[in-house]
């Protein structure tokens, strides 16, 4: 490869990192959660599509526990497939709970379901409230490291050759 | 045979003049990066949207594979749905760039008499409009068309399918040819770079203006952008609309880009260097 392509390389790695960086910067960051009642023997949730680390706050306000369960989309599916989490291996759960406050990890960026279900044998209360946590990194890592390469790239063509190297 | 071999040659010689000419370090590489932004926060802007899931564990009617059937629609509908308006967000940001880039690479060249040079050498004006053309529509429509396929696959499951995505091709060709021949004859009638770039930008900007109003009929969306025409078509505002109708109205599209093309071909042949 030429000195002159290997230079486009470096300049395309470059600015596609920098719009990386500032995607996972300023990613559009939609209220994310769910709210309200539901019945015993009820599951309830959203589907949401996440790039990083989630930020979850669940308040049970009347009622007794519930059950919280993060899927990713092949377990969603199997879920509404089949209609039980038995068979289900979930990303994070949270069993039995009337609050709850932390960040929930999110392996590889993609559709999660984020599902409450009613433990008590009565109508529970909920109130989940759910933000990204920025910079979303499964973006935001990866373009920092193709900025890198691509400063890099650029810096070692551009580095003029050894007068040694020349004689 | 022989004849046909120099031509495909003589063009590619030409178009590599013309990529080492026009697009220097880092036109290329930055327009792709703002597409594949623009394209990112498109698709985001879609897929983000929230997806109920409500289930009752002692519901007996329940029938399973049916809603994953109906899930399965709701994110191709949505992967098609992200598809148009990356399409769409990339055209309203080339309406801008494509008029500046043909005043500083064409029109420019009649004043510092980069063209004269070019000229003379043998080639015709009509092989270098042509080259010049094509060179333009495949550099960008490459990024325009693949970036958003690439953010979909990778970021939604693979029972995400893009709808009418052949359709979506033929209308990015044809609209980044509509922008690019608008532009040329422009340059070529004005001679001024300057010229070129405030009226190329004023009508392009207008246009898209009046493409987004929500009566705008469908012929002035042929006319002026097949892809918002196909973008409106792909989420459902036109329902009474079938298919052959719209054929028919990408190759009316296609036809009037062709039109443009021969007169900027005519204008420039005549044109005093």
């Amino acid at each position: 490869m030429t000195r002159y392509r290997f230079n486009r390389l470096s300049w395309l790695l470059i600015c596609f990192g920098i719009a990386g960086v500032l995607i996972g910067i300023t990613i559009p960051s939609f209220g994310m959660g769910d709210a309200g009642q539901f019945d015993p023997d009820e599951l309830r949730g959203r589907i949401y599509f996440v790039v990083g680390d989630v930020n979850v706050d669940i308040t049970v306000n009347e009622g007794g526990p519930i059950s919280f369960y993060v899927l990713d989309w092949n377990n969603s599916m199997e879920l509404v497939r089949t209609q039980s989490l038995k068979t289900i291996d979930s990303i994070f759960v949270l069993e039995n709970i009337t609050h709850f406050e932390g960040i929930i990890t999110i392996p590889v960026s993609g559709l999660y379901s984020f599902i409450s279900q009613n433990m008590d044998n009565e109508s529970v209360a909920f109130r989940v409230d759910m933000s990204r946590v920025l910079p979303q990194r499964h973006i935001f890592y990866p373009s920092v490291l193709v900025t890198t390469i691509g400063m890099i790239l650029f810096q070692a063509v551009r580095t003029p050759r050894s007068p040694l190297k020349e004689l | 045979m022989k004849a046909n071999k120099n031509l495909i040659e003589g063009i590619v010689k030409l178009g590599r003049i013309e990529l080492a000419l026009s697009y220097r370090i880092p036109l290329i590489e930055s327009m792709a990066a703002i597409v594949a932004y623009t394209s990112c926060i498109s698709v985001f802007m879609v897929i983000f949207q929230t997806i109920g899931l409500n289930l009752v564990l002692s519901d007996t009617l329940y029938n399973g594979p049916e809603n994953v059937g109906a899930y399965q629609q709701i994110i191709s509908e949505r992967a098609t749905m992200s598809y148009a308006l990356a399409q769409t967000s990339c055209w309203t940001f080339f309406t801008i760039l494509v008029p500046l880039f043909f005043a500083f690479t064409l029109a420019r060249a009649f004043e510092d008499g980069t063209l004269r040079t070019l000229m003379s050498y043998p080639i015709s004006r009509t092989m270098l409009l042509t080259v010049k053309t094509l060179v333009f529509i495949i550099v960008i429509s490459i990024p325009v068309i693949l970036i958003p396929l690439l953010l979909i696959a990778t970021y939604l499951p693979s029972e995400a399918i893009v709808n009418y995505l052949g359709l979506f091709i033929i209308s990015t060709l044809l609209s980044v040819a509509q922008l690019s021949v608008t532009s040329i004859l422009l340059s070529v009638l004005s001679k001024d770079a300057a010229t070129t770039a405030v009226v190329g930008v004023l009508l392009w900007v207008g246009l898209s203006y009046l493409s987004s109003l929500p009566t705008i009929p469908i012929h002035f969306l042929m006319l002026c952008s097949p892809i918002k025409m196909l973008s409106n078509y792909a989420v459902g505002l036109y329902p009474e609309m079938i298919n052959w109708e719209l054929l028919f109205l990408l190759l009316g599209s296609l036809a009037f880009v062709a039109a443009l093309f021969i007169i900027g071909i005519r204008v420039f042949r005549r044109v005093e260097i």
